[in-house]
């Protein structure tokens, strides 16, 4: 091997870590991520076998790309959102800054199209920033002042005019967590995401609810106040806890938050569809009375959705300046030891001194994000401790702590997580069942 | 120079050992009557992938689509180079060939797996699971089975193994190592019994549901260069590789891995295709603890025929 060909091999191998260690951190599919890392790792072994340390090369292959990256694919594929074609929409339709070069390829479908501005009765429709309302222009551009594309004046009064409707029902809720409710700005007590503001739906309080009503488990329009048999199917009726009516109002308003604030989610399987539309960001969603500085950190919560990552960087960037301070401080070990020194004491050595730090180094950082997760994972679990318990699928009174078989139907109980609601802790889950997902939010209104 | 030369020799040897394959596994399929068919056969398809369109399924991955079968072929020639063909009949000697040779293995297992996940489709994914899977289930079991001769060889260069076995073959008294390797190596190249990754009607085709023309073709030549590479390193490792009487080094080895190759083909054709749990069960609950077994056997076996002072 010559030394021109030996100099091509170590930069185009050096070349290949450093870019795919890049693409590992700029791209937003968790699977390309994997693969750029094996990447890295591999040119790190050629770089090794340049070195002429063949089974350090072998390890590190197979280590790092046989048997510790492949069960993170494994696992990675097994994720929500493996291919991270819900992070890039969402950064698309939101028209988020940043490198894009890395979510190359992603289906190549344009943002949703904002439905035209209809002229309502030959009226000209004034454009205006929804930052900035006192701009207004005849026709579409962008805002002077920030430079936002500009909406139609109409849609802005609308939203205006409910806005200050229901101005003082305006509350702060969790883009993940709808029933978290509370009057000021803030953090999701269940996942420490920043709150954004949620109008409140005017809604028409039948004033029904204070008597109790039987109903039919399967007819629910039958109502009435005295027990007694559906007149449609002979059932017996089912005597319905008074809150009822503001189940409806609030299930309601939870159907309306979810269909005007979080993002339309589907499952990685239909992902894989031809356009990759799976998001669908009504573009309420970025006026709906936010600052830029709440919707900045709604983004940043959007895009880790933690909020121990400034701790973890902090951490993370703590660690690597010890490290730096260790391996710059730590003397060179081969500058004082002859040429004569043979092969085995020298790697010794090395491997003893400055290198041991950089291992130990990583390994103490992968020590220190895992006691993190844990620490963090269980004060989560101790915040949102809830109680199993188990519910008749049709009468949804029947309630208890065992698991068994509904005494009025005979059917088998399904579990519910209960919780004290008082705290505002209850958790709404996509998985539960709808009729446990009403009684929870009844229990906030 | 003589790199490229060793390079276009590895893949002019590959094609050839890719059609022999195919070719041995028509005949052991089909039966002996239709042996003019059975060498023709393969040239026919070759052509007929050659002709076909490339179909690119919309919403492909753009770079790891078509990336895939290169890598898969590349990993093959590369683990090629450590096969000892003869004494000094060697792509690339290190000290550690057979451990290159494992090691080289699961980037081939990755190529399929990018294979099926960059295809966009629901079926590819599913077998793209099912190859990481056995890709982790696999890597344990083989890398046990080749500690045997390891130990026994006391060197992990695979002409130092070929060497040790001058006087007696390994699988006389590790068979159990054998059994275990070639059951490994039917995992890692997605053959009959453990082929649900690539599941002809079950999941139409599996990885390679989406691959059609050329690409299809690298696939194709891959799998069958990556069965025959293992069998030989099966020959290397239990069957004494190259050595034998009377014939020159080489082809004693190349007649020993079609042997082989024509064994284990015959002998899984009475075998149903294992469901995906039923692998992982066969590799995990009887392959590991075999392999276990089969190191501490082959421990006290070399202890007792070298007498400890080697």
């Amino acid at each position: 091997m010559s030394g021109v060909f030996e100099w091509i091999m170590f930069l185009s191998l050096s070349l290949v870590a450093i870019v795919t260690a890049a693409g590992m951190l700029l791209t937003m599919s968790m699977y390309r991520a994997g693969l750029a890392l094996m990447a890295s790792f591999v040119a790190l072994a050629g770089l090794f076998i340049l070195l002429g340390a063949d089974l350090l090369a072998a390890i590190q292959i197979m280590m790092n790309v046989g048997g510790m990256l492949v069960m993170v694919l494994f696992m990675v594929m097994m994720m929500m959102d493996p291919g991270g074609e819900m992070m890039w929409a969402m950064k698309r339709d939101m028209h988020l800054p940043g490198p894009g070069a890395f979510s190359m390829h992603m289906p190549w479908g344009k943002p949703a199209k904002e439905e035209p501005p209809q002229q309502q009765d030959g009226q000209e429709v004034e454009w205006t920033c929804p930052m900035h309302p006192q701009v207004s222009q005849p026709g579409p551009g962008s805002c002077p002042k920030c430079g936002m594309s500009l909406i139609p004046r109409a849609e802005v009064a609308d939203e205006r005019s409910s806005h200050e409707m229901v101005s003082q029902e305006q509350v702060y809720s969790c883009p993940m967590h709808p029933e978290v409710q509370q009057a000021q700005p803030g953090k999701c007590p269940k996942c420490g995401m920043t709150l954004i503001a949620v109008e409140q739906q005017p809604t028409s309080h039948a004033q029904v609810g204070e008597i109790a009503t039987y109903s039919c488990p399967m007819h629910p329009e039958v109502q009435q106040h005295q027990p007694g048999n559906c007149p449609k199917c002979g059932m017996q009726l089912v005597k319905q806890e008074p809150v009822t009516e503001s189940q409806e109002v609030n299930e309601q308003q939870h159907m309306a938050m979810e269909h005007s604030h979080t993002a339309h989610m589907e499952m990685p399987e239909d992902t894989t569809g031809k356009t990759g539309h799976t998001m669908e960001m009504s573009h309420e969603m970025n006026m709906s009375g936010m600052t830029p500085g709440q919707y900045y950190e709604m983004m940043v919560d959007m895009a880790m959705s933690t909020a121990q990552l400034p701790w973890a960087i902090a951490l993370g960037v703590l660690s690597a300046m010890l490290l730096i301070v260790l391996v710059v401080l730590t003397p060179w070990p081969l500058a004082h030891t002859g040429p004569t020194q043979d092969a085995t004491t020298a790697v010794g050595e090395l491997l003893l001194s400055r290198y041991m730090i950089g291992f130990e180094g990583a390994a103490f950082l992968i020590l220190a994000g895992i006691a993190g997760a844990v620490l963090f994972a269980q004060r989560a679990r101790r915040a949102g401790q809830a109680q199993l318990e188990h519910e008749g699928p049709v009468a949804a009174e029947v309630r208890q702590s065992q698991p068994g078989t509904c005494p009025k139907c005979g059917m088998t109980l399904m579990s519910v997580e209960q919780t004290p609601a008082a705290h505002g802790e209850s958790h709404a889950h996509g998985t539960h069942e709808e009729q446990g997902d009403q009684r929870e939010q009844g229990g906030h209104v | 120079m003589n790199t490229v030369a060793t390079s276009l020799l590895v893949l002019l040897g590959l094609l050839v050992g890719a059609y022999a394959i195919a070719v041995l596994q028509q005949l052991v399929l089909s039966g002996p009557r239709q042996v003019v068919a059975a060498f023709q056969l393969p040239i026919a398809q070759t052509l007929l992938l050659l002709r076909q369109e490339d179909v690119l399924p919309a919403g492909a991955d753009f770079f790891l689509f078509r990336s895939a079968p290169f890598i898969a072929l590349a990993v093959v020639a590369l683990t090629a180079l450590v096969l000892p063909l003869g004494p000094n009949i060697i792509g690339f000697d290190p000290s550690i060939g057979l451990f290159y040779f494992l090691v080289l293995l699961s980037p081939f297992v990755v190529a399929m797996m990018n294979a099926g996940w960059s295809q966009n489709s629901k079926v590819g994914l599913f077998s793209t699971f099912r190859a990481a899977a056995y890709l982790i289930s696999y890597e344990v079991p083989i890398g046990f089975a080749a500690i045997g001769p390891v130990m026994a060889a006391q060197s992990l260069s695979t002409e130092r193994i070929v060497q040790s076995q001058a006087g007696l073959w390994y699988v006389v008294w590790q068979p159990l190592g054998l059994i275990i390797y070639l059951f490994a190596a039917l995992f890692v190249t997605f053959r009959h019994p453990f082929d649900s990754a690539m599941a002809g009607s079950e999941l139409e085709g599996g990885v390679l549901a989406e691959y059609s023309g050329p690409r299809l073709l690298l696939f194709k030549v891959a799998l069958n260069a990556i069965f025959l590479l293992l069998m030989g390193m099966g020959v290397v490792l239990f069957f004494g590789g190259w050595q034998g009487p009377w014939l020159p080094a080489p082809l004693w080895l190349v007649l020993k891995t079609f042997a082989l190759a024509a064994l284990v083909l015959w002998a899984t054709r009475f075998v149903p295709r294992l469901r995906p749990d039923q692998i992982l069960s066969l590799s995990w609950k009887i392959l590991l603890p075999a392999s276990l077994v089969n190191i501490t056997l082959v421990g006290i076996l070399t202890l007792l025929l070298t007498g400890g002072n080697r």
